[in-house]
């Protein structure tokens, strides 16, 4: 008797884990999936709602550029990504802002913003679509998010949006807001880290490849960057995103690896060249 | 002899909890096993415009077929940004980026802001009105204190989510060559 109650809660746990399982595992199983997509739902609800007071800072800054057939351009393009490789809950956003500023800026759930500056600088749409895709992949992989630390005790970042900015309280708004400037500052001084930049890079080059454009025109926008680093037209990216040389080696390291180096795809030189002809 | 019928019943016990315990985890695993839960071959679904069907994963190989948006693959081996997948008799190989989880028709947009203003629940309302708020005071604190050192411009940004999107004509646009 002595030695069953040692071990009577290995009993119990043996006992109720056999008959969790025999007890519609299936049905379990689907209650969890519609939990799991209901809590999505509310925490996606949550990040457009982070993402827009992001957006409208990012706008006190900098005005929004108005030219509708340019902004009309990048949206196509834009949305034809995302529309393709993009996070299928959201929509997406593409706007121009209007300074000589080369940077591009994505805030979460799904507002990617361009530079007048940067758009100038290229030299055709496969680097548009390049660095689209980067500020894509910022808003899929939840960059900022999750740099944030916006989680809940069980560590899940998925969770975690809606406990923590979900309140309808003044102090939740408060907190929202703190959490706005937070991560205007991060894309205006600190930046992401390394790895989410690197990150960022590599699957811009793969979208850049499965759309059929031209993976080597992103790495040679990165390398027409170099000169204007130093000066103070592109000072707030050189102060937020690894240098040039890690980010040109770490995407050679990428297109070695997937032996992408003789994929010749699309450039659209002369199309980019007459919709961005008005700026 | 007390001693004795001790140890025996001990084995015994330890015996039963063996047994148990390996049944237990061979049940279980093939349950899991049948459903689908840890094994490899997934189904997934072609997104996007399409996705070329190659032999090997390259792009210098031969193309086997072009799969069309929407059709059902079963993953079988990744290997970098390749996956390799099953559609009918053919095996082949495709970009990772296009296949997705779910099926692609079933679009689910959680953003539906404008739709979700008229609905009866007044939280999305109040949210909004919250937010103009903001834009047109910059939000006080209980100090009165102003809590956010930055501007906002939530007309700009009002303007350009007001800016009109076709999924399905940006698609079109982007494989359109010049």
């Amino acid at each position: 008797m002595n030695l069953f109650s040692k071990h009577l809660w290995f009993y119990i746990f043996i006992i109720s884990f056999v008959f969790a399982s025999f007890g519609n595992a299936q049905e379990f199983r689907l209650r969890a999936h519609h939990l799991f997509w209901k809590n999505q739902e509310a925490n996606t609800e949550r990040e457009i709602d982070f993402g827009r007071g992001v957006s409208a800072k990012i706008l006190g800054k900098y005005p929004i550029l108005r030219d509708e057939g340019t902004v009309r351009y990048i949206n196509q393009i834009g949305t034809g990504i995302s529309a393709q490789l993009g996070r299928p809950e959201l929509r997406y956003y593409f706007g121009i802002l209007d300074t000589d500023e080369i940077n591009a800026f994505a805030a979460p759930g799904g507002y990617i913003f361009v530079t007048r500056g940067a758009l100038i600088l290229m030299s055709n749409e496969a680097q548009l679509a390049g660095v689209l895709a980067h500020e894509l992949a910022h808003v899929d992989q939840k960059h900022i998010v999750r740099k944030l630390k916006l989680q809940s005790t069980d560590r899940s970042v998925t969770s975690g949006i809606a406990q923590v900015l979900g309140g309808a309280t003044l102090s939740a708004k408060i907190a929202l807001e703190r959490l706005n400037d937070l991560a205007f500052k991060m894309l205006m001084e600190e930046g992401l880290s390394k790895e989410d930049e690197a990150d960022a890079d590599q699957k811009a080059l793969e979208m850049l490849t499965s759309l059929g454009y031209d993976p080597q025109s992103y790495l040679d926008y990165l390398q027409s960057l170099k000169p204007y680093l130093e000066q103070g037209q592109a000072k707030v990216l050189s102060k937020t995103h690894p240098t040039i040389i890690f980010r040109y080696n770490n995407l050679r390291e990428f297109i070695m690896k997937n032996d992408l180096e003789n994929f010749k795809g699309k450039k659209n030189e002369k199309r980019f060249r007459n919709k961005i002809a008005t700026l | 002899m007390e001693a004795l019928h001790q140890t025996q019943l001990n084995s015994f016990m330890l015996g039963k909890i063996k047994s148990v315990l390996i049944f237990s985890t061979l049940f279980l695993s093939t349950m899991v096993l049948a459903d689908g839960g840890l094994a490899k071959e997934e189904t997934r679904y072609i997104k996007g415009l399409g996705a070329v069907l190659r032999e090997q994963p390259s792009f210098q190989s031969k193309k086997l077929t072009k799969l069309s948006r929407g059709t059902k693959v079963l993953t079988v081996e990744t290997k970098g940004i390749w996956y390799k997948v099953q559609v009918g008799e053919n095996q082949g190989w495709i970009l990772r980026g296009q296949i997705t989880n779910f099926p692609v028709k079933i679009k689910r947009f959680v953003f539906g802001q404008k739709i979700r203003l008229n609905s009866s629940s007044g939280r999305r309302i109040r949210l909004r009105t919250f937010t103009a708020v903001v834009g047109v005071k910059g939000l006080v604190d209980n100090k009165g204190e102003k809590i956010s050192p930055y501007q906002t411009d939530y007309v700009a940004l009002e303007w350009l989510e007001s800016q009109p999107s076709d999924e399905e004509n940006s698609v079109r646009f982007l494989t359109l060559s010049e």
